[in-house]
């Protein structure tokens, strides 16, 4: 037997020893824990599990099903707005991409997204544009010399909806056609290939999803609208683009004078957008994106802002968040499972699952705290690739 | 010395019955959010709510407990209870070794082989 102190220093011994390893078992447990159960739903979402897609498709209907019903009962209480605009235009786009991967269900979500997409075109969801251009409503002057950008969101639901619902009605096939001669026209005059969504401001997103309304159109009507993409990709790669980041600038002036930085939140939808117009393009806006990429513990998100810039968050980029922006982390899942990038899509899925936290309910499986709009814009990002450009 | 049974389960449940707190207050929250989501959130048909919000961020902070918290005071628990029985037992063999080779063990040894 030991004397009563070598029993105290080998209890002592015993006892650091014991708090060491239990420390670094809780912090190696800490960091791999989270990333692997937020993780568990990635590499499915990413192969397109068809179980997976069905629910949150069926989600997307549900919603448009109510959107109906309050429609129906002529209260008002119907979604309207930018956020009415978004949230159906993505829903059609989502429904679309569904139908096109997965064609047998093309009877029970094709005619959903073409109601979709005739939503997104009602007055109620661009009054807030129609007011900047001084109640000039972009739908009614096909002629207008101004750009009017913000109608190509319905434009590219319109037809993505046309491209997958054999009964389109030809009303809408008709405004779809105007819209895309009207666009295409002002696209052609524009030295810059920039249209402006308010007086005096260009966003090339939205000039991304103009270009995008046009390719989509060409595959829905095989009408050729070569010339105009191939210049709309020029001038993105001449003025749109900062060449420092990789990142396109946020607001420009029509004379490609920029407005705002080059921002992430922008780049990242407009790689979106892209990807329906020109594949070569849309990789390249997302090099740029994923260069924004910040990655702890296997949870990734998006940095707003370019290394020489900075700023605070907006309606384009949701909250920033110690320079992380909410939108952009999600647009990235677009590129990222489009152009194959695995490891970034499971990275950033992992942030959705935990912030976004997903929950089955019944048939329906939905983004909880991502509301409608939430859900929406992860179909069309999570199912992103069929409507890729060739 | 074996442990009686019951002891084993009194550190069992001293071990979970802190974690289990959060766990079942999720399990119980959960089926509330998935029922107020159904029509609240943003965008959704009766838009955001108090309910729904205070729900879905409560849920949020159990989610970053149980993810993060409650495994890391699991393993810390159970790795250093396990390292503290292992080097007890260490000890305990070389205690008996070191008795097993004193002079008064040796003697006694000796005195039972020459009777």
């Amino acid at each position: 037997m030991g004397s009563p102190i070598e029993i105290l220093r080998a209890h002592r011994f015993r006892r650091w020893v014991a708090i060491l390893a239990g420390l670094l078992a809780a912090s190696s447990v800490a960091a791999l824990v989270p990333g692997w159960w937020c993780g568990r739903d990635a590499d499915a979402w990413f192969d397109g599990d068809s179980g997976r897609v069905r629910g949150l498709a069926e989600e997307l209907v549900a919603f448009e099903h109510a959107d109906d019903h309050l429609r129906e009962g002529g209260a008002g209480e119907e979604i309207t707005g930018m956020w009415g605009l978004l949230a159906h235009q993505m829903t059609a786009l989502g429904l679309a991409q569904v139908c096109l991967t997965h064609p047998e269900w093309r009877e029970r979500f094709a005619p959903i997204a073409t109601r979709a997409a005739a939503k997104s075109l009602r007055p109620e969801m661009r009054d807030v544009f129609t007011a900047a251009w001084n109640g000039e409503d972009g739908l009614a002057v096909p002629d207008s010399p101004h750009g009017h950008a913000y109608l190509s969101y319905p434009a590219l639901a319109l037809g993505m909806a046309r491209l997958v619902d054999p009964a389109f009605p030809p009303n809408l096939a008709a405004q779809d056609d105007a819209l895309v001669a009207s666009y295409e026209r002002r696209l052609l005059a524009s030295p810059t290939a920039l249209l402006e969504t308010f007086p005096g401001e260009a966003y090339p997103t939205d000039v991304a999803a103009v270009a995008a309304a046009i390719a989509v159109h060409g595959r829905a009507t095989g009408v050729d609208h070569t010339a105009v993409l191939a210049h709309w990709a020029q001038q993105v790669r001449a003025v749109q683009i900062d060449r420092g980041t990789g990142l396109l600038v946020q607001r420009m002036g029509v004379d490609a004078h920029a407005h705002d930085a080059p921002r992430a939140s922008g780049t990242g939808l407009g790689a979106y957008f892209a990807g329906f117009a020109n594949r070569a393009l849309a990789e390249e806006l997302a090099t740029g994106l994923f260069h924004q990429e910040r990655n702890i513990l296997g949870f990734s998100a998006i940095h707003e802002y370019g290394q020489a810039s900075d700023g605070i968050g907006d309606i384009d980029s949701g909250p920033v968040i110690l320079g992380i922006s909410v939108s952009a982390t999600g647009f990235a899942l677009a590129p990222a499972r489009a152009f194959g990038h695995r490891g970034i899509f499971t990275r950033l899925f992992r942030t959705t699952d935990l912030a976004g936290l997903p929950l089955r309910s019944g048939n329906r499986l939905r983004f909880a705290n991502g509301g409608v709009i939430g859900s929406a814009l992860l179909l069309a990002f999570l199912t992103s690739g069929p409507e890729l450009a060739a | 010395m074996r442990i009686p049974a019951t002891q084993w389960l009194r550190a069992g449940w001293r071990l979970i019955r802190l974690p289990l707190i959060p766990i079942v207050l999720y399990l119980a929250l959960r089926p509330v959010l998935a029922a107020l989501s159904e029509r609240h959130g943003f965008g959704s048909p009766d838009g955001m709510s108090v309910d729904y919000l205070a729900v879905a961020a409560t849920l949020m902070a159990l989610r970053i407990v149980l993810l993060v918290i409650v495994p890391a005071y699991l393993s810390y628990r159970v790795v250093a209870y396990t390292v503290t029985r292992l080097l007890r037992r260490g000890d305990s063999q070389n205690q008996s070794e070191a008795v097993d080779r004193s002079p008064d063990a040796i003697t006694a040894n000796n005195s039972n082989q020459q009777s």
